[in-house]
């Protein structure tokens, strides 16, 4: 029992982070100032959720703040509180409570302080919905029908069309949770479309114990177009037998046909399982639908909680029966759209999507890497006229069109990595009274999911370092002529087999005379090193250094930025620093899009094979008697069309003996393009073949070796090393570190 | 694996050299034949190179030397025990794997003195009795020094080393 759930919590709270980055995301447009009745309803829909969770899972603190958090936000809805910048700010701190209460239930530990929230939160309430104070439920105008995408325009009724009459002054009484009272004509009856959908609703008592608002279903249910045809009171007994914690309406709404059921269904998500719930075509033969509510999605038990993806699935074919049009698209990854604003209003449409443990994706990952080894093996063995006759190539090319398929099942907007960003940056500017915009482009960039999980750390570090040591304090943005809020912005664009994602601000800059002297107090470079400025910037990242003055709370620990560079270059990726003083500075990290899958050139190194990343390859000669010359007594260069270029002997970097004694015409230099050091010439012995590699990480088992980025299996099952260029060639000697400087300097 | 612990376990035997070992059943996840696997560069001499267990890279430990004693050498009957330390796999190579026992936490004596280089590593120490129907006599009360292998910490070890 605990552990089904525990696992159904689990799920609970995987829902309540997509719903908070839901509410975040429509909070921010409110901000910028995008207002409409869209944005507003994605919020309170997020927060609703929230609350109907949070009732059924008995989180109490949660769900009262959730509840008081909803009246707000309905009333916004509702036109009584206009969505003024003030009132948006009160949002934006409820809403970061509200992640805080999110958080709370979820470790189990206090809720947050949450007062001085929701008495701003009442102040709304009682000072800008003045009109609405009473309760407000028949009386609010319904919402908008434009919310409602798949409806037609047609049948949003007017509240009042039925003559509702509220019923049993009882219900205000009992009610803990602030349930409105709910307006019923008994006698209405409408001619139905023939095609609609006929929903009847009748919530049990124990789905009203659980905090469930049926006025909230009902709601839900006419966003969608529907409306309330009748309501049975049939069974409302005498007022002396009233339970008033009981329910004794039974709702019976028309839908149009157009909605998909799927849609109709999730509208009583957070219903109680016993309660009434009937979904039939309005054509009597449909067959009546008895939907198991409560469970969102009851079928993936074997859920871990902190990995659980979302996967778009192309439209199920058997969802709707009979002439539904196709349901909500599936969300197709979108080219970095300029704001992500679009995604953000497509993501409100319940997109045909189920969950997969993360681990399960990795298993089938790993089992079509094992394939495509199989086969290349099968390849191996067979000549090419065998080949053939048993249809290998055919099976090669579907066995590389699953392995692509697995892997975009793995790509994920960066959004996800971007969501905490917003509240990190209002934290921080709470913090050290500087005033700060955030900037969001490219959000739906599509990443790998182990790219994303590994970004968050460094973008945390990267946005403090932004905001402590980038952007001035007020005064002297306004002393300096510059608008006293500074901008921070944060990117993500695909750059061909990159992924960029970059952090910048319109701040001071680096002081480059602070970092140098700072860096030589501290030991680091030597005091009459010459520097560039880019060699100063990258002084930032090194171990230990730390420029501020005063150690802040956010950084200035003089861990951070050394941080970032470690864990980016853990990924392979790099950072670059570009800083205009006076002007602000841009940190971007350089990531691989993937870190799985890998094409590759398979040379030997020693006898041993070795994998380079084709990637970085530009071309390999075979060097003629006296083409590589030594510069110095340990460097050698090679004479390339008129130029040198640095060469480095593999098999010297990494000790495998041979020195250089060896002679360069027996071996073949690959010309590697490199991000730090430019062109370089690779010593190898051989180059074996060319293929694609799927990258198995050393520190899943191992800890990461310096000039190797992973290992892969090949063909006969052994395992070749995956060489790391960058750090090849950036590194001065094999045993340093933390060298600052490329060989290009 | 503490020697406080009372109740039945299973342990792997082996040996290294002239010293018979032990380690828990429940750490073990396969033995396999010993095969040269892929050496890796700028590690410590102890680490022998990496191997393809079904699609993971593993590591392969040299187990004496990883204690300090003298390198074994490969032959016919070495073999790589693959355990599970700490969510992490390696495999360590012995010089031949003998039996699987049974035995009482009971019977586990504290650990003896004994040259090491790492002294956590001896879990304690158990007399395991003569088998019946094993063939080899001369393991009758034989010692078996028990290792705990979480202890080793090798991959810690080796981050140290690098």
């Amino acid at each position: 029992m605990s552990d089904e759930l525990d696992e159904i919590q689990a799920i609970f709270f995987e829902e309540c982070v997509e719903g908070l980055a839901t509410a975040e995301a429509g909070l921010s447009e409110m901000a910028a100032g995008d207002a409409s009745a869209e944005v507003i309803a994605g919020v309170f829909r997020a927060v609703h959720s929230i609350k109907g969770g949070s009732g059924a899972f008995g989180h109490t603190a949660l769900l009262t703040f959730s509840h008081r958090f909803e009246n707000v936000l309905d009333e916004v809805r509702a036109g009584a509180i206009p969505p003024t910048a003030e009132v948006v700010k009160v949002m934006l701190g409820a809403f970061d409570i509200l992640s805080d209460h999110v958080a709370a239930a979820r470790e189990q530990s206090a809720p947050p302080a949450d007062e001085s929230v929701l008495g701003a939160l009442d102040d709304l309430l009682a000072n800008k919905g003045a009109g609405a104070s009473a309760p407000p439920a028949a009386a609010a105008p319904p919402p908008a029908p434009a919310t409602s995408p798949a409806a037609p325009s047609a049948a949003v009724p007017d509240g009042d069309e039925f003559g509702f009459v509220p019923v049993a002054a009882a219900v205000e009484e009992f009610d803990p949770f602030g349930f409105e009272p709910v307006a019923v004509s008994l006698d209405e009856v409408v001619e139905l479309d023939p095609s609609d959908w006929t929903v009847r609703f009748g919530p049990s008592r124990e789905a009203l114990a659980n905090g469930g608002e049926p006025i909230l279903v009902i709601r839900e249910l006419e966003r969608l177009g529907g409306r309330v045809e009748r309501v049975d009171g049939s069974s409302l007994p005498d007022l002396r037998d009233l339970d008033p914690e009981n329910s004794y309406f039974v709702w019976t709404l028309s839908v149009p046909g157009s909605v998909a059921e799927t849609e109709i269904a999730e509208c009583f998500d957070f219903v109680a399982p016993d309660s009434l719930i009937e979904i039939v075509r309005t054509e009597a033969a449909a067959p009546a639908v008895r939907i198991e509510p409560a469970l969102p999605e009851p079928a993936p038990l074997a859920l871990v909680a902190e990995e659980i993806i979302t996967v778009h699935a192309p439209p199920v074919a058997e969802a709707p029966p009979a002439p539904v049009p196709a349901p909500a698209p599936a969300i197709e990854p979108t080219p970095a759209a300029p704001a992500g604003e679009r995604s953000e209003r497509a993501s409100d449409q319940p997109s045909q999507t189920i969950r997969v443990d993360l681990s399960k994706l990795d298993q089938l990952l790993n089992l079509v890497g094992e394939l495509v080894i199989r086969g290349s093996i099968l390849a191996d063995r067979l000549s090419p006229a065998d080949q053939e006759r048993v249809e290998l190539p055919q099976l090669s090319r579907l066995t590389r069109q699953i392995q692509d398929s697995v892997m975009s099942l793995r790509a994920q907007p960066i959004k996800q990595a971007f969501s905490r960003v917003p509240r990190m940056l209002r934290d921080l500017s709470a913090e050290t009274g500087k005033q700060v915009v955030l900037d969001v482009a490219g959000e739906t960039t599509e990443v790998d999911k182990s790219v994303i999980e590994k970004i968050g750390d460094p973008l945390t570090h990267m946005i403090r370092n932004a905001v402590d040591h980038g952007i001035e304090p007020p005064e002297e943005r306004i002393a300096k002529g510059k608008p006293a809020e500074g901008i921070v912005h944060v990117s993500a664009e695909q750059k061909g087999a990159r992924i960029l994602v970059r952090v910048s601000d319109n701040g001071r800059g680096i002081d480059r005379a602070r970092v140098k002297a700072k860096a030589i107090e501290k030991g680091i470079v030597a005091p009459d090193a010459q520097l560039s400025d880019e060699e100063i910037d990258q002084l930032i990242c090194a171990p230990g250094f730390s420029t501020a003055e005063t150690i802040s709370n956010i950084s200035g620990r003089g861990v951070g930025m050394d941080v970032v560079r470690s864990n980016v270059e853990a990924l392979g990726g790099r950072v670059e620093i570009s800083s205009v003083p006076g002007e602000g500075t841009a940190f971007t990290m350089i990531l691989p899009l993937t870190l799985a899958i890998l094409d590759g050139m398979v040379v030997r190194l020693a006898g041993q094979r070795y994998v380079l990343p084709l990637a970085s390859v530009v071309e390999s000669v075979r060097p003629e008697p006296g083409q590589v010359q030594r510069a110095t007594p340990t460097s050698e260069v090679i004479e390339l069309r008129g130029s040198y270029l640095p060469v480095r002997r593999l098999t010297d970097f990494f000790g495998l003996g041979r020195g250089l004694e060896h002679r360069p015409e027996d071996c073949l230099v690959i010309v590697v393009e490199s991000d730090t050091a430019g062109l370089v010439g690779l010593m190898v012995d051989t180059i074996d073949d060319r293929r694609e590699v799927v990258l198995k990480s050393l520190d899943q088992n191992l800890h990461p070796i310096r000039g190797l980025g992973g290992a892969t299996i090949l063909g006969d099952g052994s395992i070749a090393l995956i060489l790391d260029v960058e750090a090849i060639v950036s590194a001065s000697s094999p045993t340093s570190k933390h060298n600052l400087k490329g060989l290009a300097a | 694996m503490s020697a406080t612990d009372s109740g039945e376990r299973k342990i792997v035997t082996f040996s290294l050299g002239d010293r018979m070992f032990g380690i828990d059943m429940r750490t073990l996840i396969e033995i396999r034949e010993w095969e040269a696997p892929t050496p890796l560069p700028k590690v410590p001499a102890y680490i022998k190179g990496v191997a393809n267990l079904r699609g993971t890279v593993i590591p392969i430990v040299g187990l004496a030397e990883r204690l300090g004693w003298e390198p074994s050498v490969p032959h016919a009957r070495s073999c790589i025990l693959v355990v599970s330390i700490g969510g992490k796999q390696a495999g360590f190579l012995v010089d031949e794997v003998a039996d699987i026992v049974l035995i009482k936490g009971s019977e586990i004596q504290p650990a003896p003195e004994i040259e090491i280089d790492e002294p956590g590593v001896i879990a304690g120490l158990v007399q395991v009795g003569a088998r019946d129907h094993d063939d080899a006599a001369n393991e009758a009360g034989s010692m078996v020094l028990l290792l705990d292998l979480d202890s080793l910490n090798v991959i810690r070890q080796m981050e140290l080393a690098a």
